[in-house]
């Protein structure tokens, strides 16, 4: 280690930022080396790859009816057949695998900065902006995020892809605010913020500047555990019949409600098993990828 | 600690007014009520207007919830829309189902996941271990439901092993031994179902907190003292390690009612989650609305009980 230098001390920054990097870089290459988070990540990009590029894979309009063509069996023409009113399983296979993706990227992004905030907010300020939140939280926890869901899901007349959205990110956020929460509360009394105060730094620039970019590990590994689970939830909801409407828009999970009706359950299989293997296939490589950055960031493990 | 339960169990009833509020409000938020569907041009008008009536409904909304709420501390849940009947004559109906699916889940769950996790955390980062590392994160990915239709498609109608709905052979009339065994066998695809996520999380869990606790240092002085790799285990990593399920186990119990509305669904199991599904289907608010109180009420106490067991469990941790 070389000796101080008054150089060092006078632009402590370029410094800083070639260390900061270089943590990023470390959880890249610990990532890079976990081959299960390896695997996941490309499973993932060719699921999200073969879902954007739907129009050109597709040869059928996933939403045009064909009457000549109901329940038909899979062949050349209809890879996976056709559904009850004759609309291409395959064609809504892959479309389908949009709005599920969307549904869990942009509902995920929404928990994290709804519960972000409210947790980045609680921690900090603490008192009474705290235990306002925090009982907030504890009221929502009590009962299961899936049944939330639903209570709200029966108010709306209709639920569209966007007020599902809302729902997951209105009902989902208690965790993440309780975790961002304690590591804001951890990193509150650490001495850098301490003297950034000292220096006379407002509380934004703090939050912004020396507060966010630690949890940010964190927060990164919650959205993307996250993202699993809200399609999951999707999918929940609409096998019940509360989600997405299938004549709006194909969805895996407003797929798999075809398996409610017992003679799709038995007799036509390549209706309602794709679309849920193609629910297990993503949650899984998202998992993996999740648990791969949980190592790289080296954040400890709770239960799931 | 008897002075740390009353605080507990008091400081539940605010908790449980603003949900009640909560809820109610959403119900409230709903245009129309649940007569608006019914009214067309066949159905008198005056009949639509004499039910309002009798369910209350054309109060204003503030005075429906204080009578809602009066009723409710009586244990008088109301009457369903739907059917008609008294609320709680339907939940009591079901919560029997709902118990024994949750406690043979539990079992199942219990069996494997802590074997399976012992025997991984033993051999970590062998063959055996990423195999069910792997099949943990199957498990973890699988929506329930998805899983209970591959297994009624499998197990059911292709293998017809295990009956697809239903919780015991109707008209059978099986009485004493024979009714067991005839519920063990209705019960058993949509315990293990149900069971997958669980082992899965708890395997996974029972892990890392054994690998974690094979590092600590007592576990080295065992060793260094002598002690057989048996007595090591049984003494000092596992009753470490497997501490904190005591608590896991006073959540579960929490949740027994919250029930599984999509296994439930998935497999006609006459439960309360599968009266939560079809009450939200009607939108039969009395049962909903009990239906969500009772789940929140055992899940509050449910916590309250984790806590309480891993007080004695561990003398490290003190309430008072």
């Amino acid at each position: 280690m070389p000796a101080i230098s008054p150089d060092t001390v006078v632009s402590p920054l370029p410094n800083a930022r070639k260390k900061h990097q270089s943590v990023w870089q470390l959880a890249v290459r610990r990532f890079m080396k976990n081959k299960l988070a390896v695997v996941g990540l490309i499973t993932l990009f060719l699921i999200v790859l073969i879902s954007v590029a739907a129009p050109f894979i597709a040869t059928y309009d996933p939403n045009k009816p064909d009457i000549y063509n109901i329940d038909g069996e899979p062949d050349d023409q209809h890879l996976l057949g056709t559904d009850d009113v004759g609309r291409d399983v395959f064609a809504r296979l892959l479309y389908g695998g949009r709005i599920s993706l969307l549904v869990g990227l942009v509902s995920s992004i929404m928990i994290v900065l709804i519960g972000g905030f409210l947790g980045a907010i609680a921690g900090y300020y603490g008192k009474w902006i705290d235990s306002l939140i925090m009982r907030m939280v504890d009221i929502l926890l009590v009962l299961p995020t899936l049944l939330l869901m639903l209570f709200v899901v029966t108010i709306m007349q209709k639920t569209t892809i966007w007020s599902l959205i809302a729902v997951f990110g209105l009902t989902s956020w208690p965790v993440t605010a309780r975790l961002v929460r304690g590591e804001v509360l951890s990193i509150r009394e650490r001495e850098y913020v301490l003297s950034a105060k000292a220096i006379g730094c407002s509380d934004l620039r703090i939050i912004m500047k020396h507060v966010l970019p630690n949890v940010l590990p964190t927060i990164i590994v919650n959205a993307t555990l996250l993202m699993a689970t809200m399609i999951l939830a999707e999918s929940g909801l609409s096998y019940l019949g509360f989600g997405v409407a299938p004549e709006i828009t194909p969805t895996w999970g407003n797929m798999l409600h075809a398996a409610s009706n017992v003679t799709v359950l038995t007799d036509q299989p390549w209706l309602w098993i794709p679309p849920g293997l193609m629910v297990v296939l993503t949650v899984l490589s998202i998992n993996f990828i999740g648990d791969g950055l949980r190592d790289a960031f080296d954040i400890k493990s709770t239960r799931r | 600690m008897g002075k740390y339960i009353l605080r507990r169990l008091l400081g539940m009833i605010p908790v449980l007014f603003i949900i009640s509020v909560l809820l109610f409000s959403l119900v409230q938020a709903v245009p129309g009520d649940a007569f608006t569907q019914q009214l067309n041009p066949h159905v008198d008008h005056k009949y639509i207007e004499e039910m309002r009536e009798k369910f209350g409904l054309d109060k204003s909304p503030i005075e429906q919830y204080f009578i809602w709420l009066k009723n409710f501390m009586q244990g008088e849940f109301g009457i369903s829309f739907k059917n008609k009947l008294p609320v709680s004559e339907l939940i009591s109906d079901r919560v029997g189902n709902t118990v024994f699916l949750a406690v043979i889940t539990l079992i199942i769950t219990y069996l494997l996941a802590i074997p399976i996790g012992i025997y991984s955390a033993n051999r970590p980062y062998t063959l055996m271990d990423n195999t069910i590392t792997t099949f943990s994160f199957i498990g973890l990915s699988l929506p329930t439901f998805f899983g209970a239709l591959l297994a009624i498609y499998i197990f059911s109608f292709n293998l017809e092993w295990f009956p697809s709905s239903g919780t015991m052979t109707a008209g059978a009339g099986y009485t004493g031994f024979r009714l067991l065994l005839d519920k063990l066998h209705h019960v058993i695809l949509p315990a293990t179902t149900l069971a997958v996520l669980s082992v899965a999380s708890y395997t996974r869990y029972i892990r890392s907190s054994v690998l974690e606790a094979k590092r600590q240092d007592y576990v080295r002085t065992a060793y260094a003292k002598g002690l057989p790799r048996k007595v090591v285990m049984r003494k000092h990593v596992l009753r470490n390690a497997l501490m904190p399920l005591i608590t896991f186990f006073g959540l579960d119990l929490g949740s027994l009612f919250a029930g599984a509305v999509l296994t439930e669904t998935v497999f006609t199991w006459p439960g309360l989650g599968r009266l939560i599904f079809e009450s939200t289907v009607n939108r039969d608010y009395p049962v909903m609305m009990a239906c969500y109180m009772i789940i929140a009420i055992s899940i509050l106490l449910g916590n309250l009980i984790a806590d309480i067991l891993y007080s004695k469990a561990d003398p490290r941790v003190r309430y008072d």
